[in-house]
């Protein structure tokens, strides 16, 4: 790796652990910095300050840490799978299926049963949505980068499809619906470390799968043939990142809903820092993605103090400019590389 | 038929959605619905609007009334087939006219958020929004909350139905207007005012022992609490409810306004005496924040004091408020209130 490549990780290293100790700093209740520290270490002598800081603050900022690192490195990875700079890890029906699944465990009530089951059946549905993408693109297609599109296209239009339709089948159930629809629109409130031991394991599972596969995915921008001719085993390759990314990203989706932009933003604003090779962008996109959630997550808590703002209001707020900034450089022709 | 797909149209959910959160909402909440909405102005309290004939002829037909949207309205007759689409109105009409005068009621009127869901069984149709299956049961009156989309309005008015709308508030003092102002618009001048008086009697009852049992007491904070954090500040029927049940909304205390997120860091400083919630929020709110480790110490959960309160009297935007100041009321002084219990409203038209 190259010593540029190694100063941008560090440096995005740097910054994540940084903007943990932010959040751990800032919420809605003041807690003077020295009395944070000391609340993290446990020798705080408030106890209400230590179970903010340690039940509240750390679960939650290492849960943003976690959910952004999956959505930036799944995003690199689809980008490069697909080589297309705008796909996102909702792309491969992830989002869609992760949605329906938690909107289930809602709505039949599972959730009120044991609240595991909602991240639970988040995930499953995840899962279920990626196989069935995989599934449609190898058997009823050819199984290229088109078809897995496509398969990934029709399967979350008609995901969401169902998933509108349970929510019009329960309109007059406005309790559920307005749990419902708080939950579609992703966030971060009352992520406990129970929340964190579950997603832990596939996000960072995933993650360095999707490392590990970071120089055959480099093969695989060339196109399918000359991957091919230079030893990469296509299909395997890119089954492997999108399982991994799916693992990741549903883990990511089953703990916070479905939070936008961070997986299409995140990977295309490093990409132009670090170039398009994967063994940095991958890494690269999981720092920044989990310290970019974490400080809109800490601004989220904190802008409309005593009231807190959803997080996909402020990664919309802020991806939606970046987003039109890359399309512009796209259109001057300094083309984002893939 | 038509009936039957009228669930299918997803617009509504937006609504339905808008109204559930404003509609316990701000003030704020109550004029983003709508273009023009005033909530000073908008009820149009005087039930007999200077200029009208209504005001000249007092018990007269036509009579005229200006509604939320500022528009003068002529009311021909006294209305037979009455159409409402909220909650709140369904359940003021119920009242002053009974089921009889409904020519269909919303959907959420039979559901189990409605204090009134055996009567509103009586009325033959339910009725969700769909302006061709309204026009088709020939209403001669359509009762509209604030929340209501301007474009249905116009589109309705432009059918030529006789249209009134009018804002749906927070505040008990307010759903007495209401109930003035809709008991003139149906000609039930005088049932709104036997109405009013018997539910200001109520509330003054309440008020009385309420202020009885808080003598030399502190009043307990007390916090309404959703599974996803949102919490009712000032301006919310949620804050009349618990100051008439003698609390103090500590959301409010807290500055928040209207309804609002707050994380489980601010729920654990609040640290209310006593945690409100409804029947429908409850298995998430114990499973998935009341057993959260950070809320242990909180008073209202340490000592148990975590209520449930039928969402029927949280949610509406109707005098029906009072059963929830009421039955909030009975938790909050147990002792002071023991052996009472409070019957739900019955109304006995002649």
């Amino acid at each position: 790796m190259r010593p540029r490549a190694r100063s941008l990780l560090a440096v995005l290293a740097v910054i994540l652990v940084g903007s943990c100790v932010l959040a751990t700093a800032h919420g809605a209740v003041r807690i003077p910095y020295g009395e944070v520290a000391r609340a993290a270490l446990g020798s705080s002598k408030d106890p209400l300050h230590v179970r903010i800081v340690q039940q509240v603050r750390l679960p939650r900022l290492t849960a943003a840490a976690l959910v952004g690192a999956a959505l930036g490195g799944s995003g690199a990875v689809m980008q490069s799978v697909f080589r297309n700079p705008m796909a996102d890890p909702g792309v491969i029906g992830v989002s869609a299926g992760g949605a329906l699944g938690g909107a289930l465990a809602l709505v039949t009530g599972l959730v009120n049963v044991w609240h595991g089951l909602l991240p639970a059946c988040a995930f499953a549905g995840a899962l279920a949505a990626v196989l069935a993408v995989y599934w449609a693109a190898h058997r009823l297609g050819r199984g290229t980068v088109g078809d897995l599109l496509l398969a990934g296209l029709v399967i979350s239009i008609f995901l969401g499809g169902v998933l509108s339709l349970i929510l019009a089948l329960i309109v007059d159930d406005l309790f559920v619906l307005r749990e419902t629809m708080f939950w579609l629109a992703g966030g971060l409130e009352a992520r406990s470390w129970f929340h964190v031991r579950v997603a832990a394991g596939p996000i960072l599972g995933g993650l360095a799968v999707l490392v590990a596969l970071a120089r055959p995915l480099n093969l695989l921008l060339l196109n399918d043939e000359e991957a091919w001719t230079l030893g990469v085993r296509v299909g395997l390759v890119r089954g492997l990142a999108l399982l991994a990314a799916a693992l990741a990203t549903g883990a990511a989706v089953a703990i916070s809903g479905v939070i936008g932009f961070v997986g299409l933003i995140v990977p295309n604003a490093l990409r132009l820092l670090s170039g398009p090779d994967n063994r940095v962008l991958i890494p690269a996109a999981a720092l920044g993605g989990g310290a970019f959630l974490v400080l809109a997550d800490t601004l989220a808590r904190v802008i409309l103090e005593p009231a807190e703002l959803r997080v996909g209001i402020i990664t919309a707020c802020v991806g939606a400019p970046v987003f039109l900034w890359l399309l512009a450089r796209q259109r001057r022709g300094l083309d984002v590389p893939v | 038929m038509q009936n039957k797909l009228a669930w299918l149209r997803p617009l509504l959910i937006g609504v339905l959605i808008a109204l559930l959160l404003a509609g316990c909402g701000s003030p704020a909440d109550t004029t983003a619905g709508g273009p023009s909405p005033d909530p000073a102005g908008s009820l149009a309290a005087d039930p007999v609007p200077e200029g009208s004939t209504g005001a000249a002829a007092g018990s007269g037909w036509p009579r005229e009334v200006t509604d939320a949207f500022g528009e003068t309205v002529v009311i021909a007759a006294k209305p037979q087939r009455v159409i409402t689409l909220s909650l709140g109105l369904d359940e003021i009409v119920m009242a002053l006219a009974g089921p009889e005068r409904f020519a269909a009621i919303s959907e959420v009127a039979r559901s189990a958020y409605s204090n009134i869901a055996a009567q509103a069984q009586q009325v033959p149709e339910t009725v969700t929004g769909d302006l061709e299956h309204v026009l088709g049961l020939n209403p001669d009156l359509l009762l509209l909350d604030g929340f209501a989309q301007p474009d249905l309005v116009a589109q309705a008015r432009a059918a030529g139905l006789t249209i009134v709308v009018t804002d749906l508030h927070d505040t008990f003092a307010e759903h007495l207007e209401n109930v003035e102002f809709i008991g003139y618009v149906l000609g039930e001048e005088e049932r709104a005012a036997a109405l009013r008086a018997a539910l200001e009697e109520r509330a003054a009852a309440l008020a009385e022992r309420v202020a009885a049992a808080g003598q030399g007491k502190p009043a307990p904070r007390v916090l309404h609490l959703t599974p996803s954090l949102y919490v009712p500040g000032a301006g919310t029927t949620s804050q009349d409810i618990i100051e008439r049940a003698g609390g103090v909304n500590a959301a409010a205390e807290a500055g928040l306004e209207g309804w609002q997120q707050i994380s489980l860091e601010k729920v654990a400083e609040l640290a209310p005496d006593v945690i409100v919630h409804d029947e429908f929020d409850a298995g998430r709110l114990r499973s998935e924040i009341l057993e959260h480790p950070s809320l242990a110490d909180v008073p209202a959960i340490r000592e148990g004091r975590v209520y449930e309160i039928p969402s029927r009297y949280l949610t509406t935007l109707s005098f029906w408020n009072l059963r929830g100041a009421e039955e909030l009321a009975r938790r909050l002084w147990p002792e002071a209130f023991e052996g009472v219990t409070f019957e739900d409203f019955t109304f006995a038209l002649d």
